[in-house]
């Protein structure tokens, strides 16, 4: 339990850090999220700063980045805001008058419920939870402000919108790893040194030796191209089914948008999985190896145990520990395949957006998204850090890990 | 029978030195790695893949076709002719592929040997430090390092590149510092387990400054490791700067690289897949090349197998 408590505490400070690392370089690199092509007037400048609080000093920003701010006026036409202190009112909706335009004083941005799980962290919170009426709750409480390049989104709408888009492609990849590489690796450490053990190798080994960002382009042209002309070269031009219309005709592997079957998965699947598949296949066979040479499977084998019941009672558990580990790094391995993924089949995700924003300089929805995708992979190390040693019982006991 | 005959102490201390040649470390690594036969095709691979690359112009000389040209016969991505000597095709701008991916190979290989060293200067630098100086530094430096390792630090170079990517140079250092925490570890290692050995411990007692145990000692035996794990680090450089070139970030018009020619060619493979094939088949053999390479020299140096 204390080890747990200890990592969730390194798991915290490597999260602070990063977002502290990226919230300075943000704001000290040259260009910033208003100057664009046809950059605004000053006097417009000086309120969507304070709008936004860039006109603070960067500690105090960062610290209302995560902690929340009190409220202040927005000011008008290069006038000054006041500070002043509001608490979280209860209704949903929120309205409030500013000037963002300059021109049009009365302009009423109609505000949505900013924090939305305020109410509740309310309760854990003594004192009363103060924020500015526009969004301010700071990421500790699951606010990730507005958008600044794309005015009026939150960008928690955003990450909404992009994270299943993201995820939607990395769990079943990872099963598709998991679930072909670890038997893969157990078939080839039993049958070691033959031609089975090498051919499983080295088709563990073509996810690793091509790269995904050539993978996806490969598979599109293999399977969607040339699998689809073998296809109508059967249907159509040798079994003369001319009345089947091109939907049918076609297997229609790649996914576009929004409309996505089951068989869209597959070609984004295969990339990220395949990418991963090497190392799997590398690590259990490996881990299946040591444990088959040890001396409980020996006794196992001297007692009479059938085979499968040797496999699966006692080089099932330390065969698959190297694997364990190892999906730590693939957290960092799936969100990189995710973004090649994204933009080999133009799809919507946390990835695009990722680096939409870090090109237009959106510094509010580059840290939400850069939050989102480090508590993935933070997260995952986590669980699998949980994992080994529930797993390893060396680790538990106080000894070391080998 | 001779072979039952006792030898004398001094035969046989003769024989023994003369069939016994007193070989380094470093030659029999060389003989080792000469006998595996991937490692040695792969690096008359990368030989020529190298040579292709500093003799770039040449194959705009033998294809007739600057890099920048664009023929007006060939515009929006023609397949390979060779009558016209377009031998991979040409991409949307009617530019030859061959000479541009000869041309990106050239930017990917600087980028990887600049960023490379990078990467192992920072490595080193950490590890040996966290190595010789020890205690609670080591302890600290060594638990960021961990920290590190289960971190993505391409996001960060992601953001970097984003920000103050137009120039080539911020670029190698930006990606040299993706890829230093491995080089860190096994200088650290290999720096912790000199200073606790026994020639180590000989030199001091006959002493030797500190000064003179690194330089004469430690610092000769972390090179070999060091550059087998340089030649590890290489691959890894080429794929984050052809992930991020991929991205369209990094290298800029009108230099290319391999990754941006795959990015090019990426989202029109289903109509055009010659724009992809020779960019990604350069990128292939060449990390297929260095990664044996690598792990040649990494098993011809591991006194493991000794």
């Amino acid at each position: 339990m204390a080890y747990v408590l200890r990592r969730f505490g390194q798991m915290l400070i490597l999260v602070v850090i990063a977002l502290a690392a990226v919230f300075s370089t943000q704001r000290l690199a040259p260009g910033g999220p208003f100057d664009g092509e046809k950059p605004p007037p000053p006097d417009i400048l000086i309120n969507l700063e304070a709008y936004y609080d860039m006109d603070l000093g960067m500690p105090a920003q960062f610290m209302g980045y995560l902690f929340g701010m009190a409220a202040r006026d927005v000011g008008a036409n290069g006038r000054p805001g006041r500070v002043h202190w509001v608490s979280i009112p209860k209704a949903a909706e929120v309205s409030i008058t500013g000037s963002l335009d300059g021109e049009d004083l009365g302009e009423t941005l109609v505000v949505r419920k900013w924090c939305p799980w305020g109410e509740w962290l309310r309760r854990f919170v003594d004192k009363p939870v103060d924020a500015r009426p526009l969004r301010k709750c700071g990421i500790v409480r699951g606010d990730f402000g507005l958008s600044m390049t794309k005015r009026n989104i939150y960008v928690n709408d955003y990450v909404r919108d992009g994270l299943p888009g993201t995820l939607k492609y990395a769990i079943p990849s990872l099963l598709f790893a998991l679930f072909l590489g670890v038997p893969m690796g157990f078939v080839a450490a039993y049958f070691q040194n033959t031609r089975l053990d090498f051919s499983m190798v080295s088709v563990g080994m073509i996810g690793t030796i091509i790269p995904n960002l050539v993978m996806g382009p490969l598979l599109i042209y293999l399977l969607a191209n040339q699998l689809d002309g073998f296809f109508h070269w059967i249907f159509v031009d040798q079994l003369e089914w001319v009345e089947l219309s091109r939907r049918q005709r076609t297997l229609n592997l790649i996914p576009s948008g929004k409309s996505g079957g089951p068989i869209h998965y597959l070609l984004p699947t295969l990339v990220l999985g395949t990418a991963l598949l090497g190392r799997i296949v590398r690590l259990s066979r490996a881990g299946a190896l040591e444990a088959l040479r040890s001396n409980y499977v020996r006794t196992a084998r001297s007692k009479g145990l059938p085979n499968w019941l040797i496999l699966f009672r006692h080089v099932l558990k330390p065969g698959i520990l190297p694997v364990v580990t190892y999906l730590g790094p693939v957290s960092a391995v799936i969100l990189t395949g995710s973004l090649v993924i994204e933009f080999t089949f133009s799809l919507p995700g946390l990835g695009s957006q990722f680096i939409s924003a870090a090109t237009d300089r959106d510094y509010t929805l580059l840290m939400g998204t850069t939050v989102i995708l480090l508590l993935f992979v933070i997260v995952l190390n986590f669980i699998v850090d949980l994992l080994y040693t529930w797993l390893d019982p060396r680790i538990r006991t106080g000894g070391s890990p080998t | 029978m001779s072979l039952l005959r006792p030898k004398s102490t001094e035969e046989a201390l003769n024989g023994a030195f003369e069939t016994v040649k007193s070989r380094s470390l470093t030659r029999l690594a060389f003989e080792r790695f000469a006998r595996n036969k991937v490692a040695v095709v792969s690096s008359f691979i990368l030989v020529i893949l190298v040579l292709m690359a500093i003799f770039a112009p040449v194959a705009e000389m033998l294809t007739g076709y600057a890099m920048e040209f664009q023929d007006r016969n060939f515009y929006s991505a023609k397949p390979p002719n060779w009558e016209a000597r377009h031998f991979f095709g040409t991409d949307q701008n009617g530019r030859d592929i061959l000479v541009r991916v000869i041309f990106g190979l050239r930017i990917s290989m600087l980028v990887a040997l600049v960023a490379a060293t990078v990467a192992l200067i920072v490595g080193v630098l950490y590890g040996a430090i966290s190595g010789l100086v020890g205690g609670w530094v080591d302890v600290l430096m060594m638990r960021f390092l961990d920290l590190l390792i289960s971190y993505p630090l391409t996001l960060i170079a992601v953001i970097a590149l984003a920000y103050f990517g137009r120039n080539i140079y911020i670029v190698f250092a930006i990606i040299g510092l993706v890829e230093w925490q491995i080089m860190a570890r096994v200088v650290r290692g290999q720096v912790l387990s000199l200073r606790n050995s026994d020639f180590i411990e000989a030199a001091r007692a006959t002493g030797a400054p500190t000064g003179a145990i690194v330089r004469r000692h430690i610092i000769p035996n972390v090179i070999g490791i060091a550059v087998v794990y340089l030649t590890l680090t290489i691959p890894e450089v080429i794929l984050v700067e052809s992930f991020l070139g991929f991205l369209g970030l990094g290298v800029q018009e009108p230099n290319t690289s391999l990754g941006v020619l795959i990015s090019e060619g990426a989202t029109r493979v289903e109509h055009k897949p010659w724009l992809v094939f020779a960019p990604g088949a350069f990128l292939i053999i060449l990390l297929m090349a260095l990664n044996f390479i690598g792990d040649g020299l990494r098993d011809a140096f591991d006194p493991k197998d000794r």
